[in-house]
């Protein structure tokens, strides 16, 4: 069932990836990232493996629908969900709820990408970016709370 | 799991410390004195150095990867190859801006002015 669950939510977390590309963006570069909803619904309600395989997976099948898989901005979001999906889950563990998770989780995701893409381009200049991504990530990260918690009580109804 | 939890009062002032302290450092950054002198990053290394207006293509491998357009003051490019134009819709910086294209690992900023502080 579980096996199912992530690959059907693996679809839908890479469709909305793709997707919200199209949903206008206040800055030049960006996404508004709803597609890590379904990592936090993983990492709320499964084990750290499963939250990392819809991670990694919704990257992989959104990089390729996009074009994109394998570019430089692909490797900042890869690494950027993965560490997001990490801290998500530790935070669960220790009894932290959706909104401190998710917020933490948003912060954990653009700040590794900021990382990664300074390491790309080998300029520390893309930190620039962060305070704005910091601040438009946390609004993203509350709507996700909204959808994970959707995600759950539809979960709970299917047990 | 609980949607929200008391130890989430931690994450959000943490989340407003780091944010507040980017943003200090931000301002302080562009406290600094700038040149208008333009320099072209590849890959890290100082590739060009732009100081008349003017419409000056940029190279990388040999090809032609966009155009830096400058009008003594501001600066933008044009006509990049990367595929989502996001150097594109920076539009144009001041001294203190920067232009960056991940993709051509491209970074296009003023020149930090040597003379921060004047005495007389």
């Amino acid at each position: 069932m579980v096996i199912s669950l992530t690959a059907i939510l693996i679809a839908t977390a890479s469709g909305i990836y793709f997707l919200e590309s199209l949903i206008p963006f206040p800055l030049p570069v960006g996404r508004w990232g709803f597609s890590n909803s379904v990592v936090l619904f993983y990492a709320a309600n499964f084990p750290l493996k499963f939250s990392i395989t819809v991670a990694a997976g919704k990257t992989l099948i959104g990089g390729i629908l996009s074009g994109r898989i394998f570019s430089p901005p692909f490797f900042m979001g890869f690494f950027g969900s993965i560490a997001a999906a990490i801290v998500e889950k530790v935070l669960f563990r220790f009894k932290f709820g959706y909104i401190g998770a998710s917020l933490a989780g948003s912060a954990v995701n653009n700040i590794t990408q900021m990382f990664i893409g300074a390491f790309l381009i080998k300029s520390k200049y893309i930190f620039s970016f962060l305070p704005l991504f910091l601040i438009i990530g946390s609004i993203s990260a509350l709507a996700n709370v909204y959808i994970a918690k959707t995600f759950e009580k539809v979960w709970e109804e299917l047990r | 799991m609980k949607l929200f939890s008391k130890k989430d009062v931690f994450v959000i002032i943490i989340l407003f410390a780091v944010a507040f302290s980017f943003l200090l450092y931000r301002f302080s950054h562009e406290n600094k004195r700038y040149s208008k002198i333009l320099e072209v990053f590849i890959n890290g290394k100082l590739v060009m150095e732009v100081d008349k207006p003017g419409t000056y293509p940029i190279y990388k491998g040999g090809k032609r990867i966009t155009t830096l357009v400058f009008n003594g003051e501001e600066a933008k490019v044009v006509g990049s190859t990367c595929p989502l134009k996001i150097c594109e819709k920076m539009g144009w910086i001041k001294p203190g801006g920067e232009i960056i294209c991940v993709p051509n690992k491209l970074v296009i900023k003023f020149k930090e002015s040597k003379i921060d502080a004047q005495t007389w």
